[in-house]
C-alpha cells in the first residue's frame, strides 16, 4: 500500500484545519516576494526551520527530508548565481526557494490525506459548471492509489510466467504485454462499475 | 465520461506513478539519473487519446500535491509545485494531451515517434524551462541549457515508448476507443 509524507502527531500545526493551512500557505508564497535582503530572508528561513521541532514538534529529520528532494537544484542555482550575478543573488535565490519549499513540506507533513481531499474535493464542487464531477474526480483519485500496488503485481505475474517458459525479457518484451495485462485489467474494473451503477452516479442536476 | 475512461484514466495515473517508484537508471555520460517517470506521460498520449491522457496527468498531479510521494525519488507533497521543477509538473498534462492529438490518427513508429518527440518532449520542455527560469532567477537560455542534461534521456524513453506503445495496440486495439 502507497502511505502519504503526512507525519502524525497532535501539535498546533496538525489541529490547524487544512483549507486554513493552505490559506495560509499562499498568503506566505506571495509575501515571500516582498522580502529581498539576505539578512530578513535569513531569519525568515531559520523561523520556518525552528517551526519543525518547536510549532509542529517533527524534530529536525523532516527539514532534511524536504531540503533533500532539490538538493542538486540549490546546488545548480548557487553555482549558476555566483557565476552570473554575485554571492548575493546566489544566496536570495537559494533562501527564497529553500523557505517556500520548506512550508509547503511543513503543511504536506501535518495535514492528513483526508484532510487535504476534502478540501480537493470542496474545490472541485466550484469547476462544477465546468462539467466538473467531484464525486467521481475523488473516486478517480482513490482508484489510481489501489491501482497501484495491483499494477506491481500484474508486472510480477508477467515476468514470472515468462520466467517460466525460459525468455529472457528485454524491456519491452517485459513493459508491453504487462501493459496490455493492465488494459484488461481496466476492462474488467469498469465492467464492474457499470454492475453497480456507476452511470448512474451523481446524475446532472 | 464512461466507467470505462474513468478507469482507464485512473490506470495509466497508477502506471505513471509506478513508472516513478522505479529505481532511476543510472546511465554513463549523462550527468542525471533518467527516471522512467516521463516515460508514462507518453504512454498515456500514444494510447489514450488527448482527453483521457491530460486527465491522467492531472489526476497524478492531485495524488501529489494532497502529500503521496509518486514523483521519481519518492518525492511528493506541496513542495514540489513551490521547486523549479513545477514547469516539467505542469507540462506532463499539456504534453500528454499533444501527444494524444497527434497519435491519435497516426499508426507508423515515425509518426508516432514524432508525436512523442513535439509533444513529450518540446512542449513539456517548454513549460519547464520557464518555470527553471523563474524559480532560479536565470535567463531562459540558462535555464534550456541546464534542462539539457534530460534530453539523452527522454529521447531513449521516446523510442521505448513508441516500441511499447505499438506492441500494446496490436495485441489490444480497443484501447484507442
Amino acid at each position: 500500500m502507497i502511505t502519504g509524507l503526512y507525519i502524525p502527531g497532535g501539535s498546533l500545526l496538525h489541529r490547524l484545519p487544512a483549507g486554513v493551512k493552505l490559506t495560509l500557505l499562499v498568503v506566505a508564497g506571495l509575501g515571500i516576494t516582498l522580502i529581498d535582503t539576505v539578512l530578513t530572508l535569513s531569519v525568515t528561513a531559520l523561523a520556518v526551520v525552528a517551526a519543525y521541532p518547536f510549532a509542529a514538534r517533527l524534530g529536525w529529520q523532516p527539514v532534511w527530508r524536504a531540503t533533500k528532494a532539490i538538493l542538486i537544484w540549490l546546488f545548480f542555482i548557487a553555482v549558476a548565481q555566483a557565476l552570473i550575478a554575485d554571492l548575493t543573488a546566489a544566496a536570495t535565490t537559494v533562501l527564497r526557494l529553500l523557505i517556500l519549499v520548506w512550508t509547503a513540506s511543513l503543511v504536506t507533513y501535518t495535514t492528513r490525506l483526508e484532510d487535504m481531499m476534502s478540501v480537493l474535493e470542496r474545490v472541485l464542487v466550484w469547476a462544477r459548471p465546468l462539467g466538473v464531477s467531484p464525486q467521481r474526480s475523488a473516486f478517480m483519485i482513490a482508484l489510481t492509489i489501489r491501482l497501484i500496488p495491483a499494477l506491481f503485481d500484474l508486472a510480477r505475474e508477467v515476468r514470472e510466467a515468462q520466467r517460466a517458459r525460459g525468455v529472457e525479457a528485454s524491456v519491452v518484451t517485459a513493459v508491453a504485454p504487462s501493459l496490455t495485462r493492465v488494459l484488461a485489467h481496466a476492462d474488467t474494473v469498469s465492467e464492474a462499475l457499470i454492475a453497480r451503477g456507476y452511470d448512474r452516479w451523481d446524475a446532472p442536476r | 465520461m464512461t466507467a470505462r475512461d474513468t478507469v482507464l484514466i485512473a490506470t495509466f495515473a497508477a502506471l505513471t506513478a509506478a513508472l516513478g517508484l522505479l529505481p532511476p537508471l543510472p546511465v554513463p555520460v549523462i550527468p542525471v539519473p533518467v527516471t522512467a517517470q516521463s516515460l508514462g506521460v507518453m504512454l498515456a498520449g500514444l494510447l489514450l487519446g488527448p482527453r483521457r491522457a491530460a486527465l491522467a496527468m492531472v489526476t497524478l498531479l492531485a495524488l501529489v500535491a494532497i502529500g503521496l510521494p509518486l514523483l521519481a525519488g519518492g518525492r511528493g507533497g506541496l513542495a514540489v509545485f513551490a521547486g523549479p521543477s513545477v514547469g516539467y509538473l505542469i507540462g506532463w498534462p499539456v504534453g500528454a494531451w499533444v501527444i494524444g492529438l497527434l497519435a491519435q490518427k497516426a499508426e507508423g513508429p515515425v509518426s508516432l515517434g514524432l508525436a512523442c518527440l513535439v509533444g513529450g518532449i518540446a512542449v513539456v520542455y517548454a513549460c519547464g524551462v520557464p518555470g527553471v527560469a523563474l524559480v532560479s532567477d536565470v535567463s531562459l537560455v540558462t535555464a534550456a541549457l541546464a534542462s539539457l542534461a534530460f534530453l539523452p534521456g527522454d529521447l531513449l524513453k521516446a523510442v521505448l515508448a513508441v516500441a511499447v506503445a505499438r506492441s500494446v495496440r496490436r495485441a489490444y486495439p480497443r484501447v484507442l476507443q
